[in-house]
């Protein structure tokens, strides 16, 4: 704790003087891809959008979002252990409550409601963007906390792109990358494929025993693989086709916990996901004509064995006007869903249609956005879903946002027709998110210094609880969760001569009351700080997480100790031609903190890894 | 004269003194040793304790207190005594034995002793899904559902294994009378038909006595007759319930003396527990209760209800209602006679046992 407010406080202390200092705009140039991005969603004023792409550089290519989420954020992830799944909490809101959007496609399991951050590698992802709070309105269903959208980007060019990497680690970790990619005028297209294998044999305190002796984790290898192709067509001077495939295969073993370990267990999870988009536009209006196809399959073997067959059909059209006083954009999605599942009777399926739109307004020094969405699920209306979003530009470089938004969460199939426990009755989770930002920004050519200043304010109505019915359970929705905190972040980024040098802190205050009580494993205390420095091809990057102590049940009297973690990477990037050798040196866990992000689940000690990777260009002037 | 005032003397020394000194000894003896009432007890050696199985795989098994005196409740006792250990997954009984409790973590596969503050003694480890402990002999005797179901005789001291005795499926509730062990055979995840007698001179089976359904609980009625719950079992299509009843066996002979069936359910027979003369247990969707001098079960329960366990002591019976399972249950203390709760205790996720000191 110490380490981390020393750490801090110094940090702040170094900043306060640049701030105050930092009138002067010089005319050296940065590497700036924070500052903006294409992105594939509809912003709204008022939200924060968090580009976590710089994670993604430091990492190393067997890096999960889940990882990524945890060092660069403070949102909550909450990981069963290091083949388990990794769940997130955004804003105290529950596991089932972020959503995952892949290329403008939302990729959460519509069967449990909830998606597995182990299951995504960053590498996969050109971009990736958080937004903390409600979402429902641009997202729909499972937005109630927030949502990561995975970009994909091609462009049109003249290049030719090779790429190789390969990483090691301890306790069995190896890692391999292969990317190709060839851009012409008319078309271009790239195929990547990613494969990392941990035997995650490492050793740890056993804290349910008596005298927390020695013990090693049996049974926790994972095997993930992953296909990626990302390929653009021009198909006319103003229009462009894009397809997205992705195929991802994963074995994880199950070791169980501390205090009841495993053997044979597992969990195979495979999804394909494929995505057409095809994408219009002249200097007043844009239109898109998006289609998604995902099908994922999972089986646990167990105590329990299980198989699960998802398929998820998207079809979305928009339009939407640029230019005009008013921007505005208008869609209509179709999706249905259908499974075939050995825990569910029959195979359910579900058909839902929507309407989107956005209005902008803006104004001098005030911008102002309306969005609305209307579901219908099985000819059923959903809750009119509005969100209402201005941003104010008090000076130069103060601003303020204020957004307010209703989202919502559909039952999953789990929910409505899990055999003879199902509850085909329930209604949707309904959330009202409120929220006000304050934010300086001072970029020059030099320097770019943020803070961010968010208190936020979230109630979620009619949550789905499971509860017993004689000597069966069965949902409900009964629970009712206000959330409500605030988020404090500062970065810097400078230059002197050739070391380029910077830093991000992030911090969370969060409050999630249920009855009273504290919800589960949501922290009250969460930071980050993130340092890095690069000169002469070399680069460091020190990450340091401080999570504080979590409760284990809903009456809040177990608890799970805080802890922190520190990761420190280091490395080297070599310029020969059109070749480029990056190589880099990563210790997980510096301080070997012996911790547990969920009860019973010891998370690894102290970890080194190596990585190496060769890339190739060539571009046609 | 001298002589015989030296006599007088000394009869009257012999007759004064000795009873004088047998008082001094006496008073010595009782000032040297605490009144029972002014002993200091150990933080959690007197009271009520809740063993709270927790919710499965998630590890949040804890043992509650409640002083009845001052109505006072502590949650997590384990936990706190011991530097924020987890307790471990799923606790399912507690036993008082020489100062300790022994408390049984069923899905940890071990059993946690700790003293009267509840701080760790030690831990017997890799008992394969234990599930009650009865101490006789000088010896611990764990019924386990693991490897088919079978007895572990223990070292109450350090936990090692003295003899495995195989039982029928399932072994749970186990009674001490007469130097004799009797286990139920309750079924475990399969079926169980019988009461296994075991002997604790030989750690031997002695005998096997067939009762029914799923025997899955027992108690001694003030006659000194043993009362064994049948739970019953499910159809093929788990929507009934048959086979649940009473068996009163005389354990001077291991006869079963009565069969008392209960009508069909939707659900299994539970729990039994008994004042010595009326017998409580729960079953078609509440507390029912019936006297020992009794042949013929109720119609319908006497408390509606869902009930996880039911305990008798000082003529009130105990019910734990364990809600919706992933927050803290109670534990309701009722009048017998009235069926009129006097008292509630909240206790945490799944209260199942309940171990009084008096």
């Amino acid at each position: 704790m110490m380490r981390f407010f020393l750490i801090t406080a110094i940090i702040l202390a170094a900043f306060s003087k640049k701030v105050a200092s930092q009138d002067i705009c010089d005319t050296l140039n940065l590497d700036e891809i924070r500052i903006v991005e294409k992105i594939s969603f509809t912003k709204i004023p008022g939200q924060t959008v968090q580009n976590l792409n710089q994670i993604k550089e430091n990492s190393g290519i067997d890096r999960t979002l889940g990882e990524a989420l945890a060092q660069s954020t403070t949102i909550n992830v909450r990981s069963y252990g290091a083949s388990g799944i990794s769940t997130v909490s955004v804003r105290g809101a529950g596991a089932s409550h972020t959503s995952v959007v892949w290329n403008g496609v939302n990729i959460q399991n519509f069967q449990n409601g909830q998606f597995d951050f182990s299951t995504l590698p960053i590498a996969a992802a050109d971009r990736i963007s958080l937004i903390q709070g409600g979402t429902g309105a641009q997202v729909g269903s499972g937005s109630i906390g927030g949502t990561v959208f995975i970009d994909n980007e091609i462009g049109f060019g003249s290049t030719l792109k090779a790429e190789i990497g390969l990483n090691a680690g301890m306790f069995g970790q190896f890692g391999q990358q292969a990317i190709a990619e060839k851009q012409s005028p008319k078309f271009s297209t790239r195929i990547m494929v990613l494969n990392s294998v941990a035997e995650n044999n490492f050793t740890y305190l056993n804290t349910n025993r008596f005298g927390s002796p020695v013990d090693t984790i049996r049974n926790g290898a994972f095997v993930k693989q992953s296909v990626l192709s990302n390929s653009k067509l021009k198909t006319g001077t103003k229009s462009a086709l894009n397809l997205h495939l992705w195929f991802t295969k994963q074995h994880a073993e199950d070791p169980g916990n501390m205090a009841v370990p495993t053997k044979g267990h597992f969990t195979d999870n495979d999804n394909i996901r494929s995505a057409v988009h095809w994408e219009w536009q002249n200097n007043d209006y844009v239109m898109d004509i998006r289609s998604a196809f995902l099908h994922g399959y999972v089986k646990y073997a167990g105590d329990i064995t299980a198989n699960h067959f998802t398929n998820n059909q998207i079809n979305e059209i928009s339009l939407g006007r640029n230019g005009n006083l008013i921007p505005w954009k208008a869609s209509v999605v179709q999706s249905t869903e259908w499974i075939h599942s050995s825990d569910l009777l029959d195979s359910p399926l579900r058909n839902r249609y929507s309407v989107f739109g956005i209005a902008k307004y803006p104004w001098k020094k005030v911008e102002a956005a309306f969005v609305a969405r209307q579901e219908i699920v099985d000819n059923n209306f959903i809750p009119f879903t509005p969100a209402l979003g201005i941003d104010f530009q008090l000076t130069k470089k103060f601003s303020m946002g204020v957004f307010s938004s209703r989202s919502y969460r559909l039952p999953s199939f789990n929910d409505l027709y899990w055999t003879g426990w199902g509850n085909p009755d329930l209604s949707a989770e309904d959330a009202i998110n409120s929220e006000i930002s304050i934010k300086f920004d001072n970029k020059s050519l030099e320097n770019v210094q943020k803070i961010r200043l968010t208190t936020f304010n979230n109630e979620i109505r009619n949550m789905i609880v499971w509860l017993p019915q004689g000597s069966i359970w069965t949902p409900e929705n009964m629970d009712r969760v206000k959330t409500y905190g605030l988020e404090i972040e500062t970065s810097y980024h400078s230059k002197i001569g050739k070391i380029k040098y910077g830093f991000q802190t992030q911090y969370s205050w969060t409050k999630s009351m249920s009855g009273g009580f504290q919800m589960m494993y949501v922290p009250e205390h969460k930071g980050v700080v993130n340092l890095e420095g690069s000169i002469k091809g070399y680069f460091l990057n020190y990450n340091h997480m401080l999570t504080s102590y979590r409760h284990a049940n809903k009456e809040n009297t177990i608890y799970v100790d805080g802890f922190q973690v520190a990761n420190l990477g280091i490395g080297k990037t070599l310029l020969f031609s059109n070749y480029s050798f990056k190589m880099a040196a990563n210790v997980k866990n510096l301080y070997n903190a012996s911790y547990q992000v969920v009860r019973l689940y010891p998370s690894p000690p102290r970890c080194f890894e190596i990585s190496l990777s060769i890339s190739y260009k060539h571009s046609k002037a | 004269m001298k002589h015989e005032k030296t006599n007088r003397m000394n009869n009257l020394l012999r007759k004064a003194f000795f009873p004088a000194l047998a008082a001094v000894v006496i008073s010595m003896s009782f000032s040297s040793c605490k009144p029972e009432d002014e002993r200091v007890y150990g933080s959690y050696e007197r009271g009520i304790l809740i063993v709270n199985e927790g919710l499965m795989n998630a590890g949040t098994a804890e043992i509650t207190h409640y002083n009845p005196t001052t109505k006072q409740t502590q949650q997590n006792i384990f936990g706190a005594a011991n530097s924020n250990r987890a307790l471990g997954d799923v606790a399912q009984s507690m036993t008082y034995y020489n100062g300790l409790y022994y408390i049984v973590v069923n899905n940890s596969n071990k059993i946690e002793v700790v003293d009267m503050e509840f701080k760790s003694v030690t831990a017997f480890e890799n008992i394969q899904q234990p599930r009650y402990i009865q101490f006789g002999g000088g010896k611990c005797y764990v019924s386990s559902w693991g490897n088919g179901g079978q007895v572990y005789v223990l070292s109450p001291a350090t936990g090692s294994l003295i003899k495995t005795i195989p039982t029928g499926f399932g072994p749970e509730k186990m009674m001490l009378i007469d130097g004799m062990i009797y286990v139920a055979n309750s079924g475990g995840w399969g079926h169980g038909t019988t009461i296994s007698v075991i002997n604790t001179g030989t750690d031997e089976v002695e005998q096997t006595i067939e009762v029914g359904d799923n025997p899955i609980d027992m108690v001694l009625d003030n006659e000194n007759m043993l009362w064994v719950l049948l739970a019953g079992k499910y159809n093929e299509s788990w929507t009934e319930v048959t086979g649940a009843g009473l068996v009163k066996i005389n354990p001077r002979t291991n006869q079963k003396t009565l069969t008392v069936d209960f009508t069909t359910s939707t659900g299994t027979a539970v729990s039994l527990c008994t004042d010595g003369q009326t017998l409580y247990y729960l079953y078609n969707g509440g507390i029912n209760r019936m006297g020992t001098n009794m042949e013929v079960a109720p119609a319908s329960p006497f408390i509606s209800g869902y009930f996880y366990k039911l305990y008798f002591n000082n003529a009130k019976f105990y019910a734990c209602d364990p809600g919706i399972w992933q927050t803290s249950g109670k534990v309701y203390e009722i009048n017998p006679t009235t069926g009129v709760g006097t008292d509630t205790i909240t206790a945490a996720i799944g209260p199942s046992y309940v171990l009084f000191r008096n």
